[in-house]
């Protein structure tokens, strides 16, 4: 074991700085050394691909062939397509539908859970967050089977309410309907795991003096609880906006974007571009300009999820 | 002054409200389930059928006549073990890397590191898929594996710096000055610290991969096509008579009951996991 001797640190200024530099130095080359999986991992597999696919986005890349310059035709090929604008419109409908149900339904179940007092709370969490866990194949699978309009469970269920039967996935308006309720149905998880934690930390006694003053459930919700959850809450929406304008596959399963081009997302737009009419290019093309709506509209969570892990704690 | 005891109105509309939550987000998996020990004679009537007699054709069926579901949910098992191993591997070193020697410069290349995992899968696909079938990489799980695991790296390094954060300087500098080397010291006294982290990042990376169905229906070819894809290949089968309602909800359960099992086991580190982070989808 090294005995560290009393003078050892009176050497020269210059010296020291030496020394401290060649520390710095061997410590630079060590974090260079232990982050390069990850950067290697992440250049080979999504950035050098996506650089290459802006390459393509100016050519006319078809699968097979080999690519060649034309400017900017791709782009104004898909600006001027009537069904790019219709996919633009769609999207916002089901990012808009679908965001503001599961923030709304999600928010009230965590509050709901938060507040529940059960030996079998854990169980009834466990059943809320289940279909997380549901795979978009096997929940096409399932929501196919609940709203096939012959032997579906829920027009079965509408019938005995008094109502009529509905075409939920192949009626022009339903379909849209329909494939909300499925992006719904698997996204409330993961609302209720955003904010039931946040809202469990919250100091019960802060409710109870509230109680105590008479204050009423409302009252309770629009002074305490919003306040301290709007954060959480604001992050967990631009998160599900983010997540939602990038649907593909369980929309995909249940309509591939019909009737009628009424559900076709953006991503499904992409997709018949590139791997029905195999026009890379013009794929690459919608690809980048689907890539920078995604980056404008992530800005602020890449800004709020470093400033989390890198930034605030280093401070305290 | 005491918090005075809900009235019997209350009890009752609460216990309402919880069966209501639990009908809308568990009575679809409960009907797929149920279905699946149905005859398809009873899964196809328009009535529902309540009581019926259970059976396992379904599952006989799906063992017999579906080998290609089998070997695909093999894949699986490949392609979600090989992710998440590489997850591990490749985060672990990083996370140690930020939490612990970084100098501040370092830290904007986290910036890369969150904004690359906010890519959409599916515009990725564009370009890797002429790659992938140019290096012929498309028949095995390597491509899934390097994919899965590239989306999920980001995540996993946050998360474990997290873990890392919390673990005291004081007992690594204790342990070197015991004579310990810096990679004795992480493996006997960090590692085990930081393990609820390890299996939250395991937990993430599990679910993405066993679950995915975008990456493997368009990047995988028939030797590497997973659970999800083989489904909603007997799906696209019903109309020919191939195969039926009962099969495809006895492969649906098989495909779901591992993964359930899986986060069954593992809440709690997930809710803790998920507070600590809050960057995980």
């Amino acid at each position: 074991m090294a005995v560290i001797q009393p003078g050892a640190h009176r050497t020269n200024p210059a010296e020291r700085a030496k020394r401290y530099r060649q520390k710095i130095r061997s410590n630079d080359r060590w974090t260079l050394l232990l982050l390069s999986p990850v950067f290697t991992v992440l250049i080979l597999v999504i950035f050098l691909p996506e650089v290459w696919a802006l390459w393509i986005s100016f050519t006319n890349y078809r699968l097979g062939d080999s690519p060649r310059f034309i400017g900017t035709s791709n782009f104004e090929y898909f600006l001027t397509d009537p069904d790019f604008w219709n996919a633009l419109w769609v999207n916002v409908k089901f990012v808009i539908g679908a965001v503001t149900i599961q923030m709304l339904v999600g928010l009230g179940i965590a509050l709901y859970l938060a507040r529940l007092k059960s030996r079998l709370k854990f169980l009834w969490i466990a059943l809320v967050l289940a279909p997380m866990a549901v795979s978009p194949a096997v929940s096409s699978v399932i929501w196919k089977y609940l709203f096939d309009a012959n032997i579906g469970p829920v027009n079965w269920l509408i019938e005995q309410m008094g109502f009529e039967r509905v075409q939920w996935l192949t009626g022009l308006h339903w379909a849209m309907v329909s494939v909300i309720i499925v992006e719904v149905w698997m996204a409330i998880p993961h609302v209720v795991l955003f904010l039931y934690p946040a809202r469990i930390t919250f100091p019960e006694d802060l409710y109870e003096a509230a109680e105590i003053d008479g204050a009423t459930p409302w009252q309770r919700f629009r002074h305490i609880t919003m306040p301290l959850l709007k954060p959480a809450f604001l992050l967990c929406l631009v998160f599900r906006v983010i997540i939602t304008i990038r649907a593909f596959g369980v929309v995909w399963l249940l309509t591939k974007g019909g009737p009628n081009k009424s559900t076709e997302l953006l991503a499904i737009y992409m997709f018949k571009e590139g791997f029905e009419n195999w026009r890379f290019g013009s794929a690459a093309a919608i690809a980048w300009a689907m890539l920078i709506i995604t980056m404008l509209l992530s800005s602020y969570m890449i800004y709020q999820m470093y400033q989390n892990a890198f930034v605030r704690q280093r401070r305290v | 002054m005491a918090v005075r005891a809900p009235s019997i109105a209350r009890r009752v509309g609460s216990a309402l409200l919880l069966f209501l939550i639990i009908f809308w987000s568990f009575a679809p998996i409960a009907i797929a389930l149920v279905s699946s020990f149905k005859h398809p004679r009873d899964i196809f009537t328009y009535v529902p059928t309540v009581v019926f007699e259970p059976t396992l054709a379904n599952y006989a069926a799906l063992l017999d006549e579906w080998s290609s579901f089998w070997s695909a949910m093999g894949n699986s098992v490949i392609v979600t073990a090989g992710a998440a191993a590489m997850v591990v591997l490749v985060s672990l070193p990083a996370a140690y890397a930020y939490s612990r020697m970084a100098r501040p410069a370092f830290a904007l290349s986290a910036l890369f590191l969150i904004a690359v995992r906010m890519f959409p899968p599916i515009i990725v696909t564009i370009p890797l898929f002429p790659l992938l079938t140019r290096m012929g990489l498309t028949d095995t799980p390597i491509a899934l594996i390097f994919v899965y695991a590239a989306f999920m790296v980001s995540i996993s390094v946050l998360l474990l710096k997290n873990f890392l954060d919390a673990v005291p300087h004081e007992l690594d500098e204790a342990a070197t000055l015991d004579g310990a080397t810096r990679i004795q010291t992480f493996v006997r006294i960090t590692l085990p610290q930081i393990a609820p982290g390890i299996a939250a990042s395991i937990i993430f990376v599990t679910l993405f991969a066993w679950n995915d169905f975008t990456f493997a229906f368009i990047l995988a070819g028939t030797g590497s096509k997973t659970g999800p894809v083989i489904i909603t290949e007997m799906m696209g089968a019903v109309g020919e008579g191939a195969s039926n309602w009962g099969i495809i909800f006895a492969a649906s359960m098989a495909q779901l009951a591992p993964i359930l099992l899986f986060v069954w086991l593992i809440q709690k580190p997930l809710l803790r996991g998920f507070s600590a982070s809050k960057t995980g989808d």
